[in-house]
């Protein structure tokens, strides 16, 4: 019986460290360890005593990448505990912001961490070597998201125009009309890009997944809604614990989520996608028929024309929001500190971000819960590795550790947020 | 004078990581001198913006700099350019893109600084604080009078 171990030391194009073990027998996968060793980062446990209108700025310190998603969960959770209501502008504008995130995020992902995968190449510098139109492009998209976020969130990176209750202040008219046609340039770009990763080479993969997003009858999924999945969940936020549980593997410091009663789910774009899809721009509903992406698609492979669609719809978004913006309305609402227990989900680029606030009467926080999405999705790509592995067994080690690889980065885990990430190593015995 | 003719000076780093504060002690102090000799940036280190931002300018960047061979406050002045010492980047991941790699990026696509040098102070405390360590503190008024001094003497050929 031939027994193999893969190691991969260190995890390349993921944001964050950890590394991967697998042991396998004959052809029986043993073990896999998606190995998570940065240490944990403390937020709930020294967010307690501050007061509520530092909090956003605190967690927007979780990530560089998607600091949006953590002001976002944590002002909708602190205005649930303080049963604030918030005026329909401002929860546009919200949805502007994440629409610079997701831009930024998921063209960071598709261009530098995701191609080089299936064009065979080692870094996002030859893919900029070989493929520099459609680098250029991607970095000029990317841009077109940083400078939504730093219009309206004061910088691109950890945002300082959110509040609880709402923004500061709200830029000028003409500062957002000024980027129209950057974002029109951008739309077009897009459709080329999703042309170009549609052309690659996807692994055959079918995969059965729970997916579950946030779902809101009238919009795709953002900063509102209840928690859905396609195996019949359908819960308020307010519930999530009730249905979710994190355990603790000895192997991470980022804690494993499952669906209590079902195991591991998916959560980020392809959920978002197959459940919301008639939710999507008209225009983004056309490219993904013009590029065959199924809205039934379980390839997780495929997720890198997903990630490309969500960017589409963004641009179309960020246009419609632009179109109706009015800077004479009031940039906040008072916000009424009281005890309570709040809760929100937002989707975050990589998938659901869930927070619970305990609040104190004058407005301290007292317990703070967060639970990204990449520790959501954790169990699940350590599920699909050994599908994957169990597939391509007889493959060649470094083919095989190649793939593996491959295979996290579809989810475009954030190890930084789940806390920190990749070395990986393969046992055949 | 426009902007896109004065000579680009990048500060890199967190005021409220210690140490790597020292970018910004350095623009501050140059400002407080000398305000019009350069068009200050306090930048997050992004590389696909740092690309656009340097495309073909003079540049003076400032950074700390973590090396356990070098002692606490020691200024080291990199010209990557003169020096041809661009080298290909490891595999890592997203967080740990560099100046190096954002240098890689700008050759590749032709968004090269005209000039950079780039002044490298070595630090040995990064934790949050608004507090850099002494050695860090005294080595400020030599960089910006290095910097100054280069300046003036590279000052025809940024005009």
């Amino acid at each position: 019986m031939t027994r193999k171990i893969i190691k991969v030391g260190y995890l390349a194009r993921v944001e964050g460290e950890g590394s991967l073990l697998i042991r396998t027998e004959g052809n029986k996968v043993e073990e896999v360890q998606l190995k998570i060793f940065e240490p944990p980062r403390f937020f709930e446990g020294f967010l307690p005593g501050r007061s509520y209108d530092e909090a956003p700025d605190i967690t927007a310190r979780i990530c560089g990448i998607c600091p949006v998603a953590y002001q976002m969960s944590t002002v909708h959770a602190i205005e649930d505990a303080f049963g604030t209501i918030i005026p329909e502008h401002i929860k546009q504008l919200r949805r502007l912001l994440y629409c610079g995130e997701w831009i930024e995020s998921h063209m960071l992902h598709i261009l530098l961490l995701h191609a080089p995968d299936f064009l065979g190449l080692p870094d996002a510098m030859s893919v900029a070597k070989a493929h520099r139109t459609q680098v250029e492009a991607g970095l000029r998209i990317k841009k077109v998201g940083n400078k939504l976020i730093s219009t309206l969130g004061g910088r691109e990176v950890h945002p300082i125009n959110v509040k609880t209750g709402g923004f500061y202040s709200l830029p000028a008219v003409a500062r957002f009309k000024a980027l129209e046609d950057e974002l029109k340039w951008a739309k077009d770009a897009t459709h080329k890009l999703l042309e170009w990763v549609s052309g690659f080479d996807f692994p055959d993969l079918a995969i059965d997944y729970e997916f579950v997003s946030l779902k809101n009858s009238n919009e795709y999924p953002f900063n509102e809604g209840s928690i859905h999945s396609n195996k019949g969940l359908s819960i308020e936020v307010r519930d999530y614990e009730k249905h979710f549980q994190e355990q603790h593997v000895e192997h991470s410091t980022a804690l494993h989520s499952i669906r209590v009663g079902h195991g591991s789910y998916l959560t980020g774009p392809m959920a978002r996608f197959s459940k919301h899809f008639d939710l999507l721009s008209n225009d983004t509903q056309q490219a993904a028929s013009e590029f065959n992406v199924d809205v039934a698609c379980v390839n997780p492979y495929r997720s890198i024309q997903i990630r490309t669609l969500e960017v589409m719809y963004a641009i179309d978004e960020a246009l419609r929001i632009i179109k109706i913006y009015d800077d004479r309305l009031a940039p906040s609402v008072e916000v009424a500190p009281r005890a309570g227990t709040g809760y929100a989900a937002t989707e975050a680029p990589r998938g659901t971000l869930y927070h619970k606030f305990e609040m104190n009467n004058d407005g301290t926080i007292k317990t703070v819960k967060i639970v990204p999405p990449t520790s959501q999705n954790q169990k699940r790509i350590e599920d699909d590795l050994r599908r994957v592995i169990t597939d391509n067994i007889d493959l060649a080690e470094d083919k095989l550790t190649h793939l593996c690889e491959q295979t996290i980065r579809n989810y475009d885990p954030c190890i930084s947020c789940a806390t920190h990430f990749l070395k990986m190593t393969l046992h055949r015995r | 004078m426009s902007h896109q003719s004065k000579p680009l000076f990048i500060a890199l780093g967190n005021e409220y990581r210690s140490d790597d504060g020292i970018g910004i002690a350095v623009m501050a102090k140059m400002k407080s001198i000398s305000k019009d000799s350069f068009e200050f940036v306090h930048h997050n280190g992004d590389p696909t913006d740092l690309i656009d931002l340097w495309s073909n300018r003079d540049v003076t960047l400032v950074d700390a700099l973590y090396a356990q061979d070098y002692a606490c406050g020691v200024i080291t002045i990199i010209d990557p350019l003169a020096n041809n010492s661009l080298t290909p980047s490891k595999p890592t991941s997203s967080h740990a893109l560099s100046v190096q790699e954002a240098l890689s990026f700008g050759e590749i696509l032709g968004k090269m600084p005209r000039t950079i040098r780039i002044y490298a102070v070595a630090g040995e405390n990064f934790a949050p604080g608004t507090h850099m360590s002494r050695p860090v503190e005294k080595a400020v008024n030599p960089c910006v009078e290095t910097i100054m001094m280069n300046h003036r003497e590279t000052g025809e050929d940024h005009a």
